[in-house]
């Protein structure tokens, strides 16, 4: 049930993202992966790659664009790229899984801003090598917007956090009460 | 046992990626296709609410009636500016065919209004969805436009949206001239250049990326905030589309390049029109 609604949540968070209604720093807040993120600290290993195959998959119907006329050639970023890239790092937090039952979410939060830096960098890189190998263009504005996608959504983070653990504790997800408060020492 | 029912998710999660990698091209779009339409509706109830959040936060300040008359008014003066910008390049070539060969041009372009309802900027990748598809004359390689200039293309038109890739996007390419002249020297193509002087235009330092403009002839004078408009030679964009304004320019061993500043602010769109093509040609004996 739990993980029903955490893909909702993903679905939800993506439509708010792109409707870019909530600003951010240097760039738009990643909404989406700090969702996913919460589910990879949140769930087993398996239920882990089920929401990165679903987030992967959201991320790349919008982003695997057609750029000639007959719909043929595609751009840059090739289907199914995504499903790994969120696999990978959500195999990350996923590591942390044992400590987020002990209730230390906080240190979820702040990997899970490190982790979307993450995501923008390596999606950064891999634009790059295809379009122009060994041609690494880095600009303040690059780094702007991958330091920014990180500091949004630690800011978001805790809020989604506290919503979702409430949610989690109502539904009888967690099985031992430890996700309630963040540890004081 | 749990190790092993880790290692059995992992091998099974590497499958269906794969299984992802091997769509064919066909299902690929009919997948993409799909979501899209899925999530439609929820972005233009999103887009709704938002536009009205913001309407309501204007109307603290003026009266409801101007308001929507105003509104009304100013869709009217953009869409007339959006014609005009489209018209700019092909008035001067109509009379010489009207003249040439008979011919006389009834109307002007058939613009489709449409609304912005997703910026899908995520990352490094610049389009946006609108709210017109197929089923209202919408069709893939559409020129789009505002009242201030050229915006993008369409890449797919489903029955009710469409993804417009902005110009902004690495992958767009716009062939361009400088200023009215149509000598070939003044020609060349208006992209996202990572490499050279504008190292860095990947992503926007400020308000947007700046373009440039290159192919251009050597011996060309470019002066700083010199228009540029699209010169129709890709039969994509139809000629004299406002694009930008120069900002800076320089001379290189066998041409020219010049930094562009967009003319039209896209990371603030609300409103586009898509070039539908003439309203109706008829020849005149």
């Amino acid at each position: 049930m739990f993980i029903l609604l955490l893909a909702v949540v993903m679905f939800f968070s993506l439509i708010i993202q792109l409707l870019n209604v909530v600003p951010g720093f240097g760039g738009q807040v990643l909404l989406l992966p700090v969702a996913f993120f919460y589910a990879a600290a949140a769930l087993p290993l398996w239920a882990m790659l089920v929401m990165a195959f679903f987030a992967g998959l959201m991320c790349d119907c919008l982003t695997a664009l057609p750029i000639d006329m007959d719909g043929k050639m595609f751009s840059d970023t090739f289907f199914g790229w995504n499903i790994l890239l969120y696999g990978a790092v959500g195999s990350v937090m996923n590591g942390l899984h044992p400590l987020f039952l002990r209730g230390r979410w906080p240190i979820h939060c702040i990997v899970t801003g490190l982790l979307t830096s993450l995501l923008v960098l390596i999606e950064f890189v891999r634009v790059t090598l295809h379009r122009e190998p060994f041609a690494f263009a880095w600009s303040p504005a690059v780094l702007n917007r991958i330091i920014g996608s990180g500091l949004s959504a630690l800011v978001v983070a805790p809020f989604l956090f506290i919503v979702l653990n409430w949610i989690g504790r109502r539904l009888g997800h967690f099985d031992r009460p430890r996700v309630v408060e963040p540890a004081t020492s | 046992m749990r190790r092993r029912q880790n290692i059995i998710a992992v091998c099974v999660f590497l499958v269906a990626a794969l299984l992802v990698f091997l769509i064919s091209p066909k299902n690929r779009q009919w997948l993409q296709a799909g979501f899209v339409t899925i999530i439609s509706p929820f972005l233009k109830k999103g887009s709704e609410w938002d536009a009205n959040y913001k309407k309501y936060m204007g109307q603290s300040k003026k009266l409801g009636e101007l308001e929507t008359e105003n509104t009304t008014l100013t869709t009217e003066v953009a869409k007339l500016k959006a014609e005009n910008q489209a018209l700019r390049g092909v008035e001067s070539e109509n009379l010489r065919l009207q003249k040439a060969l008979g011919y006389q041009t009834q109307s002007p372009f058939n613009l489709i209004s449409a609304r912005v309802i997703a910026h899908n900027e995520t990352n490094w990748w610049k389009s946006i969805l609108v709210d017109k598809g197929d089923l209202e004359g919408v069709r893939t390689g559409l020129c789009v436009l505002t009242a201030d200039g050229l915006v993008g293309k369409v890449i797919q038109a489903r029955p009710h949206d469409s993804t417009i890739l902005l110009i902004t996007d690495e992958n767009c390419k716009v062939a361009a001239r400088v200023g009215d002249s149509r000598q070939p020297e003044r020609q060349g193509i208006v992209r996202i250049e990572m490499r050279g002087f504008t190292r860095g235009d990947r992503v926007a330092s400020l308000a947007q990326p700046r373009m440039l403009m290159t192919m251009i002839g050597k011996f060309v004078p470019i002066a700083q905030g010199q228009e540029i408009y699209t010169s129709g030679v890709d039969q994509v964009y139809p000629a004299g589309v406002l694009i930008g304004r120069v900002v800076d320019s320089k001379a290189l061993e066998l041409e020219k390049q010049a930094v562009i500043d967009p003319a039209v602010n896209l990371a603030d769109l609300l409103d586009v029109f898509i070039v539908g093509g003439m309203k109706g040609v008829q020849a005149q004996k």
